[in-house]
């Protein structure tokens, strides 16, 4: 009976058996689920399948973090290369434009050091793949040739080599607050007798500042809204702007008076820790309230 | 009552300027413990007799700055009240208020209550016309009637009975109630005195008996006073600082300069009735916010008898409600429109104010932002500061590690693991407001601290000055009342005798020293007024 | 630390074998030490910022002019109490600056009766007190123990001595046991009552002065 039934399941209808079931596990499957879920396939039938399935680059094999052997979907490109060189590329392909670490690439190829390095190294003269610094970090990320590395690791508009250009921020903070001060001005000038009028028209939109920031070529690149909605937020937090519930802003009126306490020398002194009256730093004896008061 | 080390010392130092160092050691004594006599005694024993510890006692307590109790053992037990100490900084600002409501009348009856503690208001009266001899009776006698009447004056309770040989005093009586009689006999005693100028003094004690409303005393009301203060607070906070020109709040452009008057007018004007609307209240620094309605208003302008009209009233409320960040609310149409000012986001966004304004100077206006991030955001960690700030990673860390240094914000360790190993341990960063305000109240009382200590060390350094100043006085004076002399020899004589005394230098030194004084003490009140906020932001329990 | 180590051979071998073991270089453990010698710190460092000017404004001038008055009248009051000075050496300028003060006249039925401290009046409230005596037997058993310790005061020098020691950074304290030690038996009322209030009003700056007066007020004892 059962010689009968090996000879009934073709070599092409178990390809196919087992393909489905790869395929339908996106995170790949171990042997052991693919031999549960296949019971009407014979040992040897499995493998032959599988073998065939892995040398015409169907599948491939792939090493899960616990060490476990999981077969997947081949899902990259072909290249031209090594085995390893493929499997490698796999990976970086996989990673997408998040890019990915070099431990990773270990864990999941299960190459040894010296192999990766190698493969890696002709991967990148072949300008198949090339490698990022990631913001904030020393990390070095892969990433295919041809992709824009993702916001996560560039940190976008706002970083230049890998490093937050202050500068930039700051200036584009100040442009934003100044255009909306001075489209409040302006608003107060042209209707000196309405309120309403005054502050209707003070507010303005964040798309009239991103076109204004655009003209006057602050930037070389055109800065999308969302960068601007994060420039805005931090003028807010500067108490430079508010913002209305429909997304409008204004400049905040100018809030002149600042805390008398500042204006006694006490308040910015480095050693006021050590002042003890009748000691060697004293309020008798202190050079910043000497001068504080020759100043007057 | 539960005042910090600073605060501590900043008592003894006021105390000690107004009453000298024997006084002020039996209150820092009291301030560091409450006790009885025979402990005060024995604490002070070969520093002060004890007939000066007894007298320094009196005068405490006759000032307010002590009190007293019996404790369950019947014995009197002394009690330092550290907060009315520090009304004599504030005491300027209160005769400055009784003058500008109530005129130069109620400003001298300050004068003489802040500088003598208590007194009736017969004694007042005597006391006032013996400095000045122009002053008229019914004159004082109404400024006092409107002090009281709008609780700017408060009777010292009667003493009812004694135990113990502890006076106990009336609990249940009007606080603002007058006497009928004052100045019984103010006739013959009022020619007398005018007559013998000079005796004046001396008599006056012997006469006290025999007034009528003899030991009814009345002191200065200084927590009405504090109201009132706390309400100029936030008035200035609303329209910015006082009799300054520089009121830039409401944004009012040059070449519209008299509507930008008239628009100010208005504003301050109708900020100031809406804190008339509850301005005698029960408990003067109660936090219960302010309705007003624009009906309310109106009457208040007519029985203030100011230039306003419905529209301007209602022109001033939209930029109140517009400019105030909260604080002015509408709430409601009736009456023509309903209007609430939040006192207790008032006090809040003051101490606000004064904690950014030294973040500005301490550090930079970018620690502003980190501290208005962590404010809105509540906890976050150093990574997300930096996301959100739009700082380096090393600008926000370091901003970070400046601002937890100085108590402007807060971080508390979170654990991956229970171990609380350094490597799987993040901090999270917060803002605590009433911690920082805690801290910040120290802080003001070491600075007013040290600005009474230089100040008098100025007075030291500058005493031969001062003295030989205090000699030349009264001879200019008689040369400036001589009726011998015309404009032109009078101004001769005046220079001749100030470059014989006090040459050239000299006056320079003294004008340095004069502008010097008036800066330290101006600085002072300053610092006493954000100190007010800052506690009684404490006291709101707000968080 | 490094100013100790620097004293004898041993304790510097020591600090060479801590730098070794720190991996802190011979030359630059040199370079260190050369930089603390000739820099002492800057007892106030310069600062990037100085404070705000203050903008007087004309309700600022009131009140420091009016603070300066009610101080200067508070000082010249009654109220501003002093210990007898014995001062032998009688100045010429000194008559500039003796004032006059007023009496302490404060109304003692205000007060606790402990504190009555004028002859007259404690007459007068010992006659109350005895007719209270009957009421409130505890109120002598008070006063007995004030007078107790008002004349271990004058006659316990030795216990005095002993305080001596403990307040000495009060410079005051020296100065009125001293006087005590004059008159040691002296019954502070009737010596206090008549002189006690003329004299130099400014203390010939001592009690103003910069030095160690102040010193009590920044004890660690709080």
């Amino acid at each position: 009976m059962t010689s009968v039934k090996e000879e009934l399941i073709s070599e092409v209808e178990s390809e196919a058996q087992v393909m489905q079931i790869v395929q339908a596990a996106l995170e790949g499957i171990d042997m052991d689920a693919l031999t549960s879920m296949t019971p009407g396939l014979p040992q040897v039938a499995r493998q032959n399948a599988i073998n065939s399935l892995l040398g015409s680059k169907k599948l491939v094999i792939q090493q899960a973090p616990g060490g476990l052997l999981r077969l997947k979907v081949n899902t990259s490109q072909q290249i031209a290369g090594t085995e390893e060189e493929q499997v490698i590329y796999g990976l970086i392909e996989e990673s997408k434009t998040r890019g990915i670490w070099i431990k990773e690439l270990r864990d999941g190829s299960g190459l040894n050091q010296l192999q990766l390095r190698k493969t890696l190294k002709s991967l990148e003269t072949k300008k198949l793949i090339k490698t990022i610094k990631a913001v904030g970090t020393t990390k070095k990320c892969y990433i295919v040739f041809d992709l824009e590395p993702d916001m996560s690791l560039t940190g976008g508009t706002f970083y230049s080599d890998q490093q937050l250009d202050s500068e930039l921020i700051n200036t584009l903070i100040s442009v934003c607050g100044s255009y909306a001060s001075s489209r409040r001005k302006h608003a107060i000038e042209s209707n000196p007798n309405n309120i309403q009028m005054q502050r209707e028209s003070s507010y303005i939109r964040p798309q009239e500042i991103a076109q204004f920031i655009t003209e006057k070529r602050v930037l070389n690149v055109p800065l999308s809204l969302e960068d601007l909605e994060r420039i805005l937020e931090v003028a807010v937090l500067d108490g430079t702007i508010e913002r209305r519930a429909d997304g409008k802003i204004r400049a905040c009126a100018p809030r002149s008076s600042i805390s008398p306490l500042v204006s006694v020398p006490c308040a910015v002194c480095p050693v006021v820790e050590d002042c003890r009256p009748g000691y060697v730093i004293s309020p008798q004896s202190c050079d910043y309230m000497k001068n504080w008061l020759a100043e007057l | 009552m539960g005042g910090g080390k600073y605060e501590t010392q900043m008592c003894v130092i006021i105390v000690e300027d107004i009453f000298g160092k024997i006084v002020s050691k039996v209150l820092e004594t009291l301030l560091n413990e409450s006790c009885q006599l025979a402990t005060l005694v024995y604490k002070l024993k070969g520093q002060i007799k004890t007939v000066l510890i007894k007298k320094s006692l009196s005068t405490l307590i006759n000032f307010g700055f002590v009190t007293f109790s019996l404790d369950t053992n019947n014995r009197t037990t002394y009690v330092a009240d550290s907060e009315h100490i520090q009304y004599m900084i504030s005491a300027p600002r209160a005769c400055l208020i009784a003058k500008t409501l109530y005129g130069p009348s109620a400003e001298s009856i300050c004068i003489e209550l802040i500088s003598q503690g208590r007194l009736t208001i017969s004694e007042t009266i005597r006391r006032i016309k013996a400095t000045d001899e122009t002053a008229e009776f019914s004159n004082i006698k109404h400024s006092f009637e409107e002090l009281v009447k709008s609780n700017f004056l408060i009777r010292v309770p009667a003493v009812e009975s004694e135990i113990h040989g502890c006076p106990q005093f009336i609990t249940s009586f009007d606080p603002f109630a007058l006497p009928t009689a004052i100045m019984e006999k103010k006739e013959e005693k009022v020619d007398e005195s005018t007559d013998t100028a000079s005796t004046s003094r001396k008599r006056k004690a012997d006469s006290t008996p025999s007034d009528a409303d003899a030991g009814q005393y009345w002191k200065i009301n200084w927590s009405r006073f504090n109201g009132y203060l706390r309400d100029e607070l936030i008035i200035d906070y609303l329209i910015g600082g006082g009799s300054t020109a520089t009121m830039t709040h409401m944004n009012h452009k040059k070449g519209e300069e008299e509507d930008g008057d008239r628009t100010q007018y208005i504003t301050q004007n109708v900020a100031h009735l809406m804190f008339k609307m509850n301005e005698v209240r029960a408990k003067p620094l109660s936090m219960d916010s302010i309705t007003v309605s624009i009906t309310d208003l109106q009457r208040l302008v007519r029985e203030n008898e100011l230039n306003l009209s419905k529209p301007d009233i209602e022109f001033a409320c939209q930029i109140l409600v517009d400019e105030s960040d909260g604080i002015v609310r509408k709430v409601g149409e009736s009456n023509g429109g309903l209007y609430t000012v939040d006192i207790r986001h008032a006090i809040r966004q003051i101490c606000r104010h004064h904690c950014e304004s030294l973040i500005r100077e301490q550090f930079e206006g970018r620690a502003i932002r980190v501290m208005r991030l962590l404010e809105n955001r509540h906890f976050l960690d150093e990574e997300q500061v930096e996301k959100l700030s739009m700082m380096s990673g090393k600008e926000a860390r370091e901003m970070l590690y400046a601002l937890v240094e100085e108590g402007y914000v807060f971080n508390k360790p979170v654990g991956r693991s229970n171990d609380f190993q350094p490597a799987r341990t993040f901090y999270l960063y917060y803002v605590d407001l009433p911690r920082t305000v805690r801290g910040l109240v120290e802080y003001t009382c070491k600075l007013v601290r040290n600005l009474v200590i230089r100040q008098r060390h100025e007075r030291t350094e500058n005493k031969q000055l001062l003295d030989k100043d205090a000699n030349v006085q009264p001879i200019i004076e008689n040369i400036r009342a001589s009726d011998q002399l015309d404009d032109a020899s009078k101004l001769a004589q005046i220079a001749e005798v100030e470059e014989m005394y006090l040459p050239g230098p000299d006056r320079a030194q003294l004008a340095r020293f004069r502008k010097a004084q008036a800066t330290l003490l101006a600085a002072q009140d300053q610092s006493i007024r954000v100190l007010l906020a800052f506690k009684l932001f404490l006291a709101s329990g707000q968080s | 630390m490094s100013g100790r180590g620097r004293g004898g051979g041993g304790s510097s071998n020591t600090m060479r074998s801590v730098a070794n073991a720190l991996g802190i270089a011979r030359y630059d453990m040199a370079k260190m030490m050369s930089q603390q010698k000739i820099e002492p710190p800057a007892l106030y460092p310069k600062v990037q910022r100085n404070p705000v000017p203050l903008e007087m404004t004309t309700d600022m001038l009131y009140v420091s002019r009016l603070k300066v008055e009610l101080d200067q009248r508070m000082r010249d009051s009654q109220f501003f109490i002093e210990a007898e000075k014995e001062d032998e050496i009688k100045r010429y300028l000194d008559k500039y600056s003796i004032i006059k003060r007023e009496k302490l006249d404060i109304d003692i039925s205000q007060m606790p009766s402990e504190l009555v401290w004028r002859r007259s009046s404690r007459k007068s409230s010992k006659e109350s007190r005895a007719k209270k005596r009957k009421l409130a037997t505890d109120d002598s058993i008070i006063a007995e123990k004030l007078n107790k310790l008002e004349e271990k005061e004058g006659k316990n020098k030795e216990e005095d001595d002993e305080d001596k020691g403990e307040d000495d950074n009060e410079s005051g304290s020296e100065k009125s046991a001293a006087e005590e030690e004059e008159n040691p038996l002296s019954d502070d009322d009737n010596q206090e009552e008549d002189n006690d209030y003329i004299s130099n009003y400014f203390d010939n700056g001592e009690g103003y002065g910069d030095g160690g007066s102040d010193d009590n007020m920044d004890g660690d004892e709080y």
